[in-house]
């Protein structure tokens, strides 16, 4: 008997999709990968529901910026506005500045769910994909800063994904060159847009003379020691000075830890006028490419939860890893007869086997390379 | 050394037709030379490889050089600053103005309206291949612009009665005048821009920072 084919009925929402077997293993194995790498560096793990009333998911905090991604619909039992989570760093900071606000700081936390969102972008269409992260809740300072950046490496190094690259950037210190500079008001947005686009024909164009001294940063951008030295030689106030100081002493800390981890191979940049979706974020933030995928794989920084708390986080989206995890290995597996005992399947499984048992009608499957007969493993001929 | 750095080729998309007889001249002071191919009107080829080895040159649709690099096909790209500003990609860079490929993007009408005042109207119909920027611009002026997509020949659209307006690229004006059509205003400049991906920008910056200072080394030259 052969199955129906309903086409149009099989059809998913743009931006949804079914991870067949082998694509579900393989993240499942990487996200585990993951959390086990993270679970011993002390993180606890939290899952937060799918879905919540939208005046908790978009407070203020990271919530307030992204209210315009989420799937929205009404409560039948409270008649409330809920919506669907579109990333849950809105919900760790929900939870820190509430049930676990008397938690213990500092507080380590990381999460792997699934999250919705109403618009896909151009280099991601997937409108529901698995998030994976960590934050820590603490005082402001560089200690969690680096850590929080190094975890993010770990993380990826253990799920298999190679050639990584770790952009820093921080929109304080942006917007401090410019005030150091007087740009303010309305101005200010053309020079962000010229920054931010990297636009050195329009920097070059303009009057100002300071402006070729911008230009200058955008050649050096990348190499840290490079960023850092052009960064100081522009004329900045005290208080960018200071970011300076603080992003020269992160990536200094950064390329040691990782030389420590045997991590070298890891590139670590330095971006001061990245602005590209860093809306919520108060400190130095960082986004984390490959050179295996054409988009951002995930992001992290510094931001303001509840309460007057700070913290900082990484978020890693699973939809841009998917095409690059490794393959998961497969286990040998066998095919044994319906009358085998539950205990030598049992001692079979011990022994390393996947056991596939017999359903009348039905052959050996061809990925069983071994037959249990007469008590004995013998190769499937099949 | 990083081994991505060197790991696969950078590709670099340029326009075809009039851009690229312009863009030329720019890569040869910066050593880039295509392979003969390149030149053989015959050749059905659509990548090739150049005097660097790790650089090869496809050539694509104007219109395809931002959405190549943008989707990370290639890593490098000359492209019009109105296809920029029509796409509007968010993953780009647009560090370099080569200085060519000049030319505005202007609106245009039958000669017996074209001094009826655009302001006097909430509501105008446009045939266009720039429906987005063109959209915008009407609307910074509270003008509803409903816009028609053409691909070409947008000249004959007025003398057909689809619209009352075009807006389309002028360089001399040639072609609006042998359609009855007269330049009513200008919507913006154009030259061209080199563009670079974002990612390849962040995980091979070295060579990618090398080859904009090349090409900003040979502009000031020329």
């Amino acid at each position: 008997m052969t199955a129906q084919r309903h086409t149009p009925s099989v059809l998913l929402p743009s931006g949804f999709r079914d991870l067949l077997p082998a694509e579900a293993q393989k993240e499942e194995d990487a996200v585990r990968r993951f959390l086990d790498a993270c679970l011993a560096l002390g993180y606890k793990r939290v899952r937060p529901p799918l879905a919540e009333f939208e005046d908790a998911l978009f407070a203020e905090g990271p919530g307030a910026f992204v209210k315009e991604q989420a799937f929205r619909f009404i409560d039948p039992v409270s008649q409330k506005m809920m919506a669907l989570r579109f990333d849950i760093t809105t919900q760790i900071a929900r939870i820190v500045s509430s049930r676990m606000a008397d938690a213990p700081r500092p507080l380590r936390l990381m999460y792997a769910n699934d999250v919705v969102r109403a618009n896909a972008s151009q280099q991601r269409t997937d409108r529901q994909f698995r998030q994976i992260g960590c934050e820590i809740i603490s005082d402001e300072n560089n200690a969690s800063d680096l850590e929080i950046a190094v975890t993010s490496l770990i993380g990826l190094e253990a799920m298999g994904i190679k050639a990584l690259t770790l952009d820093l950037s921080y929109t304080k210190l942006l917007h401090l060159i410019l005030e150091s500079y007087g740009i303010t008001g309305d101005d200010k947005d053309i020079w962000l847009d010229m920054l931010a686009s990297k636009d050195m024909a329009a920097l070059n164009a303009r009057p100002e003379a300071f402006s070729q001294a911008l230009a200058s940063v955008i050649s050096a951008c990348g190499v840290p020691s490079q960023t850092i030295a052009a960064l100081k030689d522009l004329s900045l106030n005290d208080q960018a000075m200071q970011c300076v100081a603080q992003l020269e002493t992160l990536s200094e800390g950064l390329l040691s830890a990782l030389k420590d981890l045997g991590l070298d191979q890891v590139q670590v940049t330095i971006d001061p006028f990245e602005t590209n979706g860093f809306k919520y974020h108060t400190g130095i933030c960082f986004t984390l490419f490959t050179a295996q995928a054409n988009a951002e794989i995930g992001r992290g920084g510094r931001y303001d939860v509840q309460g007057g708390q700070s913290a900082c986080g990484f978020t890693i989206y699973m939809d841009m890893l998917l095409d690059i995890l490794p393959v998961s290995e497969q286990q040998k597996a066998i095919f044994v007869g319906a009358q085998t005992s539950w205990a030598q399947i049992k001692t079979l499984q011990t022994q390393g086997w996947i056991v596939h048992r017999a359903i009348e009608g039905y052959d050996a499957p061809e990925e069983c390379t071994h037959v249990f007969d007469n008590d004995e493993i013998v190769p499937n001929k099949k | 050394m990083n081994i991505f750095m060197t790991d696969d080729k950078l590709i670099f998309a340029i326009p075809k037709g009039r851009i690229l007889k312009e863009l030329l001249p720019l890569l040869e002071a910066c050593d880039i030379v295509p392979e003969d191919d390149f030149f053989d009107d015959k050749s059905r080829k659509l990548r090739f490889e150049t005097n660097q080895p790790d650089l090869d040159i496809i050539r694509v649709r104007a219109f395809d050089v931002a959405t190549m690099v943008a989707y990370g096909g290639a890593q490098l790209g000359v492209v019009g600053s109105d296809v920029l500003e029509e796409f509007n990609y968010d993953n780009l860079y647009a560090p370099l103005d080569l200085n060519i490929g000049h030319c505005r993007l202007s609106i245009a009408a039958p000669n017996e309206i074209a001094d009826e005042a655009l302001d006097n109207q909430s509501h105008i119909r446009i045939a266009t291949k720039y429906p987005h920027l063109t959209a915008r611009y009407f609307a910074e002026r509270g003008i509803q612009a409903e816009c028609v997509k053409l691909n070409g020949a947008m000249e004959i659209a007025p003398a057909l009665g689809m619209v009352s307006h075009i807006v389309d690229l002028v360089s001399t004006g040639s072609t609006l005048k042998a359609n009855n059509l007269r330049e009513v205003s200008t919507l913006v400049d154009i030259s061209s821009r080199l563009v670079v991906n974002r990612q390849a920008m962040k995980t091979r910056q070295v060579r990618m920072q090398g080859f904009i200072n090349a090409l900003q080394q040979s502009l000031a030259n020329s």
